[in-house]
């Protein structure tokens, strides 16, 4: 019996999903992580820029964005435990409500980017807003692709094509969502909180 | 079956309000705008210990052997030293 949903197995697992979804998560960390170790280099020779500059960014709008991604990398997770149960609606219910948690996201930096850019603020206003703007940006639109990913596989599922036999593609998707959480959980405090 | 299946969506909202809470509390350090080394040391390992949680628990990887576990937990192990490591060498930061 497919026990193995429960976390009850111990031994060796297979990896999650596509293998190619791998390749491409690793890739994307490695950007992140290159553009992550830039920052600090050159915070480290702007110290006092980027000290002044980060304490006018909206430290409650990054607090509500991370625990809304977190918030949805759960719901994310669920579905993926609900599919290997044979349980499609709610998976479905669960992709919706990683959508939703999602758009609470995109809302939320939209309205962060509406106060920077009305404040006059963009890209070469100085070294600590290129690298705010280019780096949350760049994320910004990995959570859009994201989203559309989760739509294709609520489309997918409404259509009839995971089940508990079939859900390599639901594990797919999901580990391209939580690689953006996982991003986001590093960008965070590096940009907004820590100085 | 029932029993395996609650125990592992018990586990996975455990782990969620394990890192909203380790959020919140680095959300405090921004809120009273703590700064210096050991404030830096407390939000990274805050970092190192919510990726972990996702790597292994929502991602899950937890029982996969081999490079793919090793090489995303390297990242989230990595990238904070690189970003602790930096921090020590910047000049202005108080202990």
């Amino acid at each position: 019996m497919s026990e193995v949903v429960g976390d009850v197995l111990e031994e060796k697992e297979p990896l999650p999903g596509d293998l190619a979804i791998w390749f491409f998560i690793m890739a994307e960390l490695l950007v992140f992580g290159v553009f992550f170790i830039v920052y600090v280099f050159v915070r480290s020779n702007n110290l006092e820029l980027f000290n002044t500059y980060q304490l006018e960014l909206h430290r409650e709008a990054g607090v509500i964005n991370t625990i809304a991604l977190i918030t949805s990398s759960y719901f994310v997770a669920m579905g993926v435990h609900a599919i290997k149960n044979n349980n499609i609606k709610q998976t479905g219910r669960m992709l919706l409500l990683a959508l939703a948690m999602g758009f609470v996201f995109l809302i939320v930096k939209i309205w962060e980017y509406s106060h920077i850019f009305g404040a006059s603020i963009h890209l070469s206003t100085n070294t600590f807003y290129t690298f705010y703007i280019s780096l949350t940006f760049f994320h910004f639109m990995h959570v859009m692709m994201g989203m559309v990913i989760l739509g294709a596989l609520y489309y997918y599922l409404r259509q009839g094509g995971y089940s508990a036999e079939n859900h390599q593609g639901i594990e797919t998707g999901a580990s391209y969502w939580h690689m953006v959480d996982l991003v986001w959980i590093v960008l965070f405090p590096l940009v907004y909180i820590i100085r | 079956m029932t029993e395996a299946r609650f125990t592992s969506s018990k586990k996975l909202t455990i782990i969620w309000i394990i890192l909203i809470i380790l959020t919140l509390s680095s959300a405090l350090v921004g809120y009273f705008k703590l700064s210096g080394l050991y404030i830096v040391s407390f939000v990274l390992l805050t970092v190192i210990i919510k990726g972990q949680m996702i790597i292994d628990y929502y991602m899950g990887l937890k029982n996969v052997r081999g490079f793919w576990r090793l090489a995303m937990l390297g990242f989230i192990f990595v990238i904070p030293a690189i970003i602790y490591t930096g921090y020590v060498l910047s000049s202005s930061l108080t202990f």
